[in-house]
């Protein structure tokens, strides 16, 4: 099957108010199938954010993609007109934010937010427009949507008001939802919640989807596939049992040991921290761009920049000494 | 929203008792013979015997504000010392001109500032929001009788296109009253406009830069549904009360505008009075004041509630 | 388990100067305020006449070179009285925000650290005092008292108390809930304590912030005052006596009206970018 979505070696440059510029993504590919979860994973400040941004056209200002395609069922986005980029948005591409309160017009009811999505592509009517909001409202399981469509978003929880924002995502039946953090603002019980709803749609409709976390537990639960970025490059790409399994990175591995397993940890270890902080992207170096951490780091690796090569099947790594133990 | 108009109206009525006592105070400490301070009235023994002891005045001071109050309210103002018609009266002859005039002056402030203040923000860092930053900031700075004396200046003097002054009614002949109205309402809705510019764009900064904004761009919607249908919408719940909190400077304003141009209406009254030493008229002027600026500030807080969904209905999050 | 509760009242001192200064409006501000400042108060030596020296032979005469702003009406240099003028403005402006900051921030504070009945009763009373449009009190307040620049200056700091009182007892109620009051709080700290140590310098910003506010609507109150023969009273040199004894002569001295116009326009424009600059610099969330 062909990917719905194929990022082509895409880097991302800004440039802050200083004048200076920063490499938010440094020649990053990845690709998608429909019915498939990829997950993106790393630190806050390793790009991933931006990279979702550059596929959507989003970038702030001062932001600009520099290298690479974006290839959405073929064509390429980077290349596509302002318009033609506001008519994939929303009806090809759905995305879903980190906080849901926040994403949602506080003035507007949640009706009128949704219906907007419709009505803007598929050009229905208001009333028409309603009967399709009821029932996506059905879908992402909000109950009672008849009683909560001209509702505001402040009279909605947390997991209900992201459950509204899955809707808007949803509700042209996009080819690829893109889920950005969509449940580290949400309570833990609540979290499994709305997962289970984007999974449910996902095989419902046949997307593809981008879901983009720093949270391992979140991976686990629902990734086919993961990818793992640090400053702005990808270190690590398998299928998601592979990379728990065997990690070959040793940032992979750092993050793996920085979260508790129910059988795998040994009781009353340590949890390792990776030591050092993420480096600032001002003049990426031609090296790894983990080696400051990496107990494995020789000279070679402060010296020569990894590529990202198969180790095994489906498992690629950046890497020159990937599955050494340390 | 009952319980929020409920509340506010008590507070209002509150505020509208304490400003009378203010008033009161104020009239009470007024140089001269209270009795015609207050009444405007009394020159004579017989007829200031009278007023005294209608005001009360020989009694404690509480009880002079309860007799005060109760004349007042009535609408009973007194008489004006320098042309004996009631003061009451006196004042409403005057408001319709100066309601014009703020009017105006209100919709020219928004006919120029609104849009200079979305055009900023939208282009934010370009040359356009230099300058629209600039015009609002020598707006604000610009003190308003001089800018009614410069334009006088310009066109009157100068151009000779338009009238220093006079004030024509406008049911007598529009055209004229017009003519006559362009200068000052420049003058008086500039500093408003400035003000204007200045909220609307930085309220418009922020719209355009939250959450929810992005969220409308990644529906894909266009760049007017964005910017009118979400920023403006949201931003226009705080400019609506700002401009509710500067009419009052709209009140202000009008007394140095009608003085410059001579316009007879409710702001040259209280300068007239004041050079007169026509207390009662003072006195009304100030209560009237009080009572039209509680009433716009509790008009204005319905209107915020009623834009604003969370204090409408109250927050219950289910 | 570190809780944050360390103060983060710090005043950035050199920072926020050098900060200041690198935004060309805000610093050409800067510059032009404190030039202002020097001249008020070095008036007696930068002004070329005493204001009050007439010149017969010079009546009403045109921008020359001994008179580089023309003179009015009784021969007066316009220049000098224009110099000498700065100080009735900056002394007005001075004195209303001092009282208005010293009556409105202790209100401020005891209103909106020990909220209940009296926040209660501050806002009804804010509430009043805010009903009266600014002239209106100044109006009734010189009928009183009689006009002059002390009684103009007392109803301009008035008039902004109760804006300020709201805007200080804002911050005290947010500043409140900050876990390092909190933490002083349940420390046992007696209320004076944390109310000085803690809560007044972190709103020492958003006052400074507001005084920046408060000056330039004082300078041109004043002068509005004067225009309208409330405040400074002739022959004390005042801009805005100046400029309603300009208007007889408009059409045969322009001048006259132009340079306290300008004078006015110059003082409140720069002390604008000032504030304007400090409001970027020490509350960059207010994003202008």
């Amino acid at each position: 099957m062909s990917p719905v979505l194929d990022v082509r070696d895409v880097s991302v440059r800004i440039r802050v108010p200083s004048g200076h510029h920063v490499q938010a993504v440094d020649r990053v590919s990845f690709s998608v199938e429909p019915g498939e979860t990829l997950a993106i994973v790393g630190e806050s400040g390793c790009g991933k954010t931006m990279l979702a941004m550059a596929v959507l056209g989003l970038l702030p200002s001062g932001g600009e993609i520099t290298n690479g395609e974006v290839l959405l069922d073929g064509e390429d986005l980077r290349t596509a007109t302002p318009s033609r980029l506001r008519d994939i948005r929303g009806r090809t591409i759905g995305t879903v934010f980190q906080e849901p309160m926040a994403a949602l017009d506080p003035v507007l009811t949640i009706g009128r937010q949704i219906a907007e999505v419709i009505q803007r592509h598929e050009g229905l009517s208001k009333d028409a427009a309603r009967g399709r909001v009821l029932e996506l409202m059905s879908l992402v399981g909000i109950p009672d949507p008849a009683s909560r469509i001209d509702q505001y978003p402040h009279q909605f929880s947390g997991g209900m008001a992201q459950r509204v924002v899955i809707a808007m995502a949803i509700a042209c039946r996009p080819r690829v939802l893109l889920a950005d953090e969509p449940t580290t603002a949400l309570d833990v019980t609540i979290q499994a919640a709305v997962l289970r709803v984007i999974d449910s749609l996902k095989h419902q409709l046949d997307m593809a989807v981008v879901l983009i976390t720093h949270d391992l537990g979140v991976v686990a639960d629902v990734a086919d596939r993961v990818m793992v970025m640090y400053a702005g490059r990808v270190v690590e790409e398998a299928d998601v049992l592979d990379t728990f399994a065997a990690p070959q990175h040793q940032y992979t591995r750092g993050l793996m040991g920085a979260i508790r397993h129910p059988t795998r940890t040994p009781p009353r270890s340590r949890l390792t921290e990776i030591p050092g902080m993420v480096p600032t992207l001002l003049a990426p170096a031609q090296a790894c761009a983990f080696a400051p951490r990496c107990p494995l780091a020789d000279d070679r690796c402060r010296a020569e920049l990894p590529l990202l090569g198969p180790i095994r099947d489906h498992h690629a790594v950046a890497c020159f000494h990937p599955g050494v133990p340390a | 929203m009952s319980r929020y108009f409920l509340r506010r109206a008590g507070e209002s009525l509150i505020a509208l008792w304490l400003a009378t006592i203010v008033v009161f105070i104020g009239v009470r400490s007024l140089p001269g013979d209270p009795a015609i301070a207050m009444s405007g009235e009394g020159r004579e023994p017989a007829a200031n015997a009278l007023i005294r002891q209608r005001y009360g005045l020989d009694e404690p001071l509480p009880i002079q504000y309860l007799r005060w109050i109760s004349i007042t309210i009535t609408g009973d103002l007194g008489t004006s010392i320098r042309t004996g018609q009631p003061v009451t009266a006196e004042i409403l002859s005057r408001i319709p001109t100066t309601l014009e005039l703020a009017g105006l002056a209100g919709l020219f402030a928004i006919c120029f500032g609104l849009p200079l203040g979305i055009a900023a923000a939208v282009r934010r860092g370009t040359r356009l929001d230099y300058l629209a930053g600039s015009v609002g900031l020598i707006g604000l700075s610009i003190p308003t009788f001089w800018l009614g004396i410069v334009l006088i200046l310009i066109f009157a003097v100068w151009l000779e296109v338009l009238p220093a002054s006079g004030y024509v009614p406008f049911l007598e002949d529009p055209i004229q009253n017009l003519e006559r109205m362009i200068l000052p309402v420049i003058v008086l809705g500039s500093a408003l406009g400035a003000v204007l510019l200045r909220q609307v764009r930085s309220g418009m900064i922020g719209s355009l830069g939250s959450d929810y904004v992005r969220t409308a761009r990644a529906k894909g919607l266009t760049e007017r549904q964005v910017v009118v249908g979400h920023a403006l919408r949201n931003s226009l719940i705080t400019v609506v009360t700002i401009l509710g909190l500067e009419l009052g400077a709209l009140i202000s304003g009008s007394v140095v505008t009608e003085s410059i141009f001579l316009i007879p209406g409710f702001g040259r009254l209280i300068i007239e009075a004041v050079s007169r030493r026509d207390y009662p008229v003072i006195q009304g002027v100030a209560l009237f004041s009080a009572v039209a600026y509680i009433a716009i500030n509790f008009g204005v807080d319905l209107l915020y509630s009623y834009l604003n969904p969370k204090v409408r209905m109250g927050s219950t999050a289910q | 388990m570190t809780l944050v509760t360390a103060d983060p009242a710090t005043f950035q001192g050199k920072g926020v100067v050098r900060r200041l200064m690198s935004r060309p409006p805000t610093a050409i501000g800067c510059i032009v305020a404190l030039t202002i400042i020097v001249v008020a108060i070095a008036a007696p030596i930068v002004a070329p006449y005493p204001p009050a020296a007439n010149d017969f032979d010079a009546i009403l005469s045109p921008p020359t070179f001994a008179h580089p702003m023309g003179t009015d009406e009784l021969g007066r240099d316009t220049l000098s009285r224009a110099i000498w003028g700065a100080r009735a403005s900056m002394l007005a402006g001075i004195l209303a925000t001092l009282l208005a900051v010293v009556v409105a921030v202790p209100i401020g504070l005891i209103s909106g650290f020990y909220r209940g009945r009296i926040d209660g009763l501050t806002m009804r009373a804010t509430d009043a005092m805010l009903a009266f449009p600014f002239l209106i009190v100044a109006v009734l307040l010189t009928a009183i008292l009689g006009p002059s620049l002390q009684n103009a200056a007392l109803a301009i700091g008035l008039v902004q108390i109760p804006k300020l009182i709201r805007i200080t007892r804002g911050e005290v109620l947010g500043l409140r809930e900050e876990s390092f009051v909190q933490a002083a709080i349940a420390d046992g700290a007696p209320d004076r304590s944390v109310i000085f140590r803690h809560i007044l310098p972190n709103t020492l910003n958003v006052l400074l912030v507001q005084a920046t506010v408060v000056l330039p609507f004082a300078i041109l109150a004043e002068a509005t005052l004067s225009f309208l023969g409330l405040g400074v009273q002739p022959p004390t040199p005042s801009w805005g006596v100046m400029l309603t004894a300009a208007q007889p002569y408009l059409g045969t001295a322009p001048w006259l009206a132009i340079a306290p116009g300008m004078a006015i326009l110059l003082t409140t424009l720069s002390f604008n970018l000032v504030g304007d600059g400090l409001r970027d610099v020490l509350d960059p969330r207010l994003d202008r």
